[in-house]
């Protein structure tokens, strides 16, 4: 398993951590009604920017010790860092199934708020959206890898 | 995804260069060893440059190393 394999399912990991808490947390809030107040815009940004930086020390401490029990399960002090080519074709390719995903997301929300909906639903539908396509995108990655789609 | 289609004799290239390894011919090109199984199994066209440099490093011509397979004609 090449360097940039070992970074998609790292994020993949991360992603689903990432989101199942945070996100478990802000629909959590949703459904409480807390966001339903004059304030509640406020709070939903500051619950998603928690969410981001929480997001990128996830991120930082699955992809640093999923490298750690790579190197242990594989016994592989060494193992390799280099992207190549190959590799940069498949993020390119994976960029581009996120881009669509999240699009996705971003147009269900518009719908949404042109058929009548609360804009933390519709914030909350981007917010799914661009976590759906996130782990699409590093999904499709880890598929072209292990199949050669 | 279709193959591409572009052949190749890098395996019996490396077979015949005192049957260097996949990981020995992906670094002097520097490239993954994942990559070279790519290009070996015609699952992967490398770029113009590296198909170069493997060639290179047999020393041989690019065309004694890939063959591009043209596609039949259309109906």
């Amino acid at each position: 398993m090449d360097h940039e394999e070992r970074n998609a399912w790292g994020a993949v990991i991360a992603s689903t951590i990432t989101f199942l808490y945070f996100g478990g947390r802000i629909w959590g809030a949703t459904v409480a009604g807390i966001y339903a107040t004059d304030d509640g815009l406020r709070l939903w940004a500051w619950d998603v920017l928690w969410l981001m930086g929480g997001g990128i020390v996830i991120t930082i401490v699955v992809m640093i010790a999923f490298q750690i029990l790579y190197a242990i399960a594989t016994n592989t002090p060494n193992p390799s860092f280099i992207t190549d080519e190959r590799d940069t074709m498949i993020n390119r390719r994976g960029v581009q199934v996120t881009l669509v995903v999240a699009s996705a997301g971003f147009i269900l929300a518009v719908i949404m708020l042109a058929r009548g909906w609360g804009a933390v639903g519709a914030l909350n539908t981007i917010l799914v959206g661009m976590a759906a396509g996130a782990v699409a995108g590093d999904l499709y990655k880890i598929a072209v890898y292990r199949f050669g789609l | 995804m279709a193959n591409p289609p572009i052949a190749n004799t890098i395996r019996r290239c490396r077979f015949d260069a005192g049957e260097m390894t996949q990981k020995a011919l992906a670094e002097q090109v520097g490239v993954t060893r994942q990559t070279i199984i790519a290009i070996e199994n015609a699952k992967y066209s490398p770029t113009l440059e590296l198909a170069f440099q493997i060639a290179a490093v047999f020393g041989k011509e690019l065309g004694e190393v890939f063959t591009y397979i043209p596609k039949g004609p259309k109906p």
